[in-house]
């Protein structure tokens, strides 16, 4: 697709992590493979151990400056997703119960309606009593 | 391309005029042409740092005149420094102690300091590599010290600020997003709502642990062999040499390294380096799972280059 911009930061940070768990197996034979007085499986161990070093060391540095101090929040998505979510009902518990928040998460998944109308045509909450429950923004610490 | 007559124990071998590399290193060139992996130039550094605490020890103790020293250490200064990186050729495939590269920085060594002293290389005189380069030490102690050397400057020097780095920005961006609700995911289902501030919050705590667990592998990697020479016995180097050539190492590095309280533990075994790996691993594992959220198809970031 033209203009496509591609997580390509992350690709690399994650084909570093694979190589890094490759190393890890080689390092642990070697270490595990010394016979009498001298292990002597010294190169492939310390090869492995700094290449392991410097890809996480390189990786870091990289997505740190081409992608991690760039990053920015798509407020607009991430609210939109707040808002089309049957998980606000997890609000309701204190208030109807977890049986009757259950309930209103069932019939507004199965009638494709919002949480809101799911309660108000089952008869659990009044409009007003939904609005004053169901705040995303108090549901992020302990509040009970 | 010209050449010089180089000899060992084997005999005599050709080597090119423009390598400082002798007799050991033309054979294990010939012998051990495998795959493309070199030396890592950490190694090779760390070998001129040890070279060059060795000879400063041998002085100190009377085994060594100060004008070889001198000659030495010149010679050890530009490998450390790096310029001498294409005088050590071999490959990591070679044999499992790592002899042939101990005894490519001894040569280099040796021949760079004859050059200096507007000697004949490959004559040994006035530096020989084994009796005066690679004095009171074997390859089974120098190597797992290189190693040592090699691990603790990358991680210290290099790995800790980097991963510091990333934590700061991730630290910026916690803040930065702190008052945005989110849907919080578990089982990859939306689950209940959180802030996205929280979530970044996470992977700074991650690289926070990460660092510190770097930091509890360090101790034993700042044990060094040097001293136990060929089985751990220290048979040829002085008694005080181990110690000694460990606060040398430790001066020239900058960094805390002890001599290994048992040097038999220290040439059998690289415990201390799978377990450092362990956490290097640990590090790899927060990359690989939460780091690089932007690729998840509900994209709610985007990456921007700068």
């Amino acid at each position: 697709m033209p203009g496509k911009v591609n997580p390509t930061q992350s690709e690399a940070m994650t084909m570093v992590a694979v190589q890094v768990m490759a190393n890890d197996v080689a390092v642990n034979m070697a270490g595990a493979s010394g016979n009498f007085e001298l292990n002597v499986f010294k190169p492939v161990l310390i090869y492995n151990f700094l290449q392991s070093v410097r890809l996480l060391a390189d990786t870091s540095n990289m997505f740190n400056e081409h992608c991690a101090v760039g990053i920015e929040a798509e407020r607009e998505k991430i609210d939109y997703y707040v808002h089309n979510t049957l998980m606000l009902v997890t609000a309701l518990n204190p208030h109807i119960g977890y049986d009757n928040a259950a309930k209103i998460a069932k019939y507004a998944h199965k009638n494709k309606l919002t949480l809101k109308a799911a309660a108000l045509e089952l008869g659990l909450l009044t409009e007003e009593e939904f609005a004053k429950y169901v705040r995303p923004e108090t549901m992020t610490s302990p509040n009970m | 391309m010209s050449f010089r007559i180089e000899k060992d124990t084997m005999g005599e071998i050709q080597v090119p005029n423009e390598y400082y590399y002798g007799a050991q290193s033309a054979r294990s060139l010939i012998h051990f042409e495998i795959g493309i992996e070199k030396m890592p130039r950490e190694i090779i550094r760390a070998l001129g740092i040890l070279k060059k605490a060795a000879a400063m020890t041998n002085c100190e103790l009377g085994l060594l005149p100060q004008e070889k020293l001198d000659l030495i250490s010149q010679a050890a200064d530009e490998v450390i420094a790096g310029k001498l990186d294409k005088h050590f050729p071999l490959s990591i495939w070679q044999t499992g102690s790592g002899t042939q590269t101990n005894m490519n920085s001894n040569e280099v060594i040796s021949n760079r300091a004859i050059e200096i002293a507007g000697g004949e290389m490959g004559s040994k005189k006035p530096i020989h590599p084994n009796d005066d380069v690679n004095k009171s030490q074997s390859s089974n102690d120098t190597f797992p010290t290189a190693m040592h050397i090699a691990a603790a400057e990358q991680i210290v020097n290099l790995l800790l600020p980097r991963l510091d780095n990333l934590k700061a920005t991730f630290a910026q961006k916690a803040e930065e997003f702190k008052d945005i609700i989110k849907v919080g995911r578990t089982h990859l289902q939306d689950a209940v709502p959180m802030t996205l501030g929280q979530e970044f919050s996470g992977y700074v705590q991650q690289l926070e642990m990460g660092i510190q667990r770097l930091k509890l592998v360090l101790p034993g990697i700042y044990e060094l062999a040097l001293g136990g020479t060929a089985v751990g016995t220290g048979l040829n180097a002085h008694p005080k040499f181990a110690e000694m050539s460990a606060v040398k190492i430790a001066e020239l590095t900058g960094l805390p390294f002890v001599s290994a309280p048992n040097k038999f533990e220290s040439l059998a075994a690289h415990d201390a380096l799978v377990f450092a790996h362990g956490a290097l691993k640990a590090i790899a594992t927060s990359f690989m799972v939460n780091f690089p959220f932007p690729k998840t198809n509900q994209v709610h970031l985007l990456c921007r280059a700068k």
